[in-house]
Parts: C-alpha cells; structure tokens; sequence
C-alpha cells in the first residue's frame, strides 16, 4: 500500500511539473502557472484508484508511452533491414496464430522489466547498424579521396573526365572550390620546379623544357612525361591551395580580364588563378615581393596588358 | 643604403606580419604588412639592377635576332629567378641585409624592368595565341622594342 501510495505521489508531481511547464510557456505567469497545475492535480487526484489495485491498473496505463516510442524505432529500422522480431508495442506478436479477421491484436502487458529488456535489445541493434553504417561511409570516403585507378594516389576528392584521367577538387577555407585538371597541368609540367616534393622522370632537364618553343613544349610534355607525374603536380598544387597561409581574393587574368580569384600562399610567394565560373586553376607563377605588391597595386589583376 | 636600424624595422614588420596572420587579418589593406612589401621590393629591386647590364645585353640579342623569342623569354626569365633566389636569401640573413646597400632610386627602372618581365612570363606561360591570355609574336617584339628603348633612355640619364 506504501509503496502504491509513493508511486502515486511520484506520478502527481510529475504531471503537476509537466503542467506548470506548458502553462508558465503559454502563459508566461509564473504564479498563475502553479495555481492551475496544482487545481488540476488536485482534481484528477480525486477520481477513482482508491484501492491498490486500481492504482495499480492505473500505473500500468502510464507505461503505455513506452510502447508507442517503441513502435517508432521498429519503424526506423524497416527501412534497412527485415526485423520481423517481436517486440513491445507490435500488433501480433504474441506468438498465436489464430485467425483475428484482420484486427491487431496487441500484446497482453509486460512488466517494466520486460519491458526495458526490449528496449535494451532494440537499442544494441540500433548501435550495430549505425556502426555498420559509419563503416560503409568511411569506405565510400576512403576511396573517393585515395587513387584514381591503378594511378597516383592524391589527396583530394577527384572527379574523372572523359580519358579517365582525375579532376582534383580543391575545398577552400571559405567553402568554394578549385577544380585541378589533368590537363591544364599536364602542359604546364614545367612547374614541378615550385615544388621539393615532386620527382621528375630520370634524364628530364627542366630549364631544356623551358627553352623550346611553345608548342614542341607541350608536345614534348604531352610524350614523354608519365601520367603519375602529373598528378602529383596537381596534388601539390591542391596542397599549395589548401595551406592555412592562403590569401584568396578576387582578381582578374589577362587581357579580358576573365573574372576569378586570386590565390596567394603566403609562405611560398606561390600565387594562383581561378576562373570564377568554372572553378578551373587556369595557372600558377611564384611572385617575388615586388611582383605581388605590383599585383596588389593592380587590383589583382594577373597580366594585366602588354 | 639599407642600414641597421631599417634591420631592426624589417624584423619588426616580419613579427607584425605574423600576428596579422595568427589573427586572419587580411594583409593587404594593412599598412604595416605593405611597408614589409615595399621593404622586400626594394633589395629585389637592387639585385636586378646590379645585373643591369646582363639583362640589357640579353634583350638586345634579342632584338637583333641573334636568339629566338622563346630562348629570350626563356633565359630571361631564368636570371629573373636567379636573382629571386639571391634576394630571397639576403632577405633571410639579418647579418647580410645590414650591410647590403641600394645605389639609387629605382623606382623607374622597377617600372620598366617590371613590364618587360611580365610580357616575358605571359608570352612563356600562355603562348602566341591572341586569345587574351597569351601575345602574338609580333606584339611582343614591338612591345620589348619599346620598352628597352625607354629603359636604355633611363639608364644613360643616370
């Protein structure tokens, strides 16, 4: 008798907090709030479980919220797995298979013990999923960011263009992009000099690349360096882009003055142009003190006129 | 002359410098980091006016056609980094840089040295094609033409 007697002045103060939570936030009268919450406890105190077992018929109606939360999370997970195991608060699953006329026939009620057993169950199988999901993005991620394939790995995301040579996509501090293309820094190979890191093939005199013409620069370029070095560069120069001594502002290049932005690596003197429509790195030059003040001087304007 | 006391300035720009990168300053509206800028400038200013002599003798076998444009754009540029490399390293010893000296104002050979080192490194890096990003052959010429003949003016006014 006690012990109903506890758990139904437990239950009171319960609704009597709940009650004064929803008033003081509707109302935003405290003493108002108190008055009606209590009135309210105070009157729905008076009707029926006298008795202990009415009380009792009463606690067990409390716990139905339980079994209603419980049926949500069997909804999660239908839509990843066939959970056809039984638990609280699902329609026919008391073990009978008589005939109902298509009625649900909900479970008889369980103790509280029961009750939490399931819950504890439901959550374990909750937790397994979701580390089985986090495993299978961590394998996505990986392998978006590693290699393109059977190439050089890189360490960017990377799209592949029409020849199956990677496209690196640069994420900059403030959210925008670069994209890095095979292409574009396959002709400009020469650059590898800016940077310690790249290994150039055996026999390649970079500054007899630099004396040829333009055009038997390229092709000579296009022939004779492995694919694997040029991604390297474009990995490096998406290394240069993402340093944290980035200045990125807007800028122009050429005679047009083609809109984009100017990136500077402050630590390098490395400096970068983007076009502002595509995202494409259209080239990188290392400037010297004099040059960047001159840029800046120019609204950072790469190459203003002739 | 770039004496000890500039020195002591230079470090102190260099501390100021990093600070407004710790506090992600944007640099270039700061006055203190475009002092740095005009600081550095002035000794790579005055290591390619002490080699004076060696880019003039370039762009003139240029002009008289004793090399190829894209040998010249190439070996121009190549001294341009040399010396970049030189400036670069004096700019890193404290000790070097207190006795380094400046001749004299070189703000106007800066200007024209500056334009003939650009059109050398768009021609290089775009090519001939009139697309605007790279120059023509014969833009180029007229243009080297005619800034070596206001550097040459400017270097006998000395």
């Amino acid at each position: 008798m006690k012990k109903y007697l506890l758990r139904f002045g437990l239950v009171g103060a319960l609704t009597f907090l709940g009650l004064f939570i929803y008033f003081y936030k509707t109302s935003g009268k405290f003493r108002q709030s108190i008055i009606t919450a209590f009135v309210i406890v105070f009157f729905s105190s008076q009707q029926p479980a006298h008795s202990a077992g009415e009380a009792d018929a009463a606690f067990t109606q409390q716990n139905q919220p339980h079994q209603s939360r419980s049926s949500h999370r069997s909804g999660f997970f239908s839509g990843r797995s066939s959970n056809d195991g039984s638990g609280p608060g699902k329609p026919n699953d008391d073990g009978s298979d008589g005939d109902d006329g298509g009625i649900p026939k909900y479970p008889k009620t369980e103790s509280i013990e029961e009750t939490e057993s399931h819950l504890s169950t439901i959550d374990e199988q909750i937790n397994e999923l979701e580390e089985v999901t986090d495993s299978d993005s961590e394998t996505e991620e990986d392998q978006c960011q590693i290699k393109p394939p059977g190439k050089f790995e890189v360490d960017f995301d990377f799209e592949l263009d029409e020849n199956e040579n990677p496209t690196l996509i640069i994420p900059m501090k403030d959210g925008s992009i670069r994209r890095i293309e095979f292409d574009k820094t396959r002709d400009k190979w020469y650059h590898e000099d800016l940077f310690p890191n790249i290994s150039a093939p055996d026999g390649f005199d970079n500054q007899a690349v630099r004396d040829l013409k333009y055009s038997d620069r390229l092709a000579y370029l296009r022939e004779n360096i492995p694919d694997k070095n040029f991604m390297e560069l474009q990995n490096e120069i998406g290394k240069s882009l993402s340093h944290p001594k980035i200045i990125s502002v807007p800028g122009f290049l050429g005679k047009y003055k083609i809109e984009g932005t100017v990136d500077i690596n402050m630590q390098s003197g490395l400096v970068s142009f983007t076009d502002g429509v595509t995202n494409k790195h259209r080239t990188i030059v290392k400037m010297s003190p004099e040059r960047i003040q001159k840029l800046a001087k120019d609204g950072f304007h790469i190459f203003p006129d002739k | 002359m770039v004496n000890k006391s500039n020195v002591s300035r230079y470090r102190e720009l260099l501390k100021k410098k990093d600070i407004l990168e710790e506090q992600n300053k944007f640099l270039f509206d700061d006055p203190d980091y475009l002092e740095l800028l005009s600081y550095q400038a002035t000794v790579y200013r005055q290591i390619y006016f002490s080699r004076k002599s060696d880019y003039c003798s370039l762009i003139k076998k240029y002009l008289n056609t004793t090399i190829p444009s894209h040998k010249f754009r190439a070996r121009f540029l190549e001294m341009v980094k040399q010396d970049d490399e030189k400036a670069e390293k004096i700019l890193q010893d404290f000790k070097q840089l207190s006795s380094f000296s400046i001749d004299v104002n070189l703000d106007g050979f800066s200007s024209l040295f500056g334009r003939i080192s650009n059109n050398c490194l768009q021609a290089f890096e775009f090519g001939p094609k009139n697309d605007g990003y790279g120059i023509p052959e014969d833009e180029f010429r007229n243009s080297i033409e005619e800034i070596y003949f206001q550097l040459e003016n400017y270097l006998n006014e000395e």
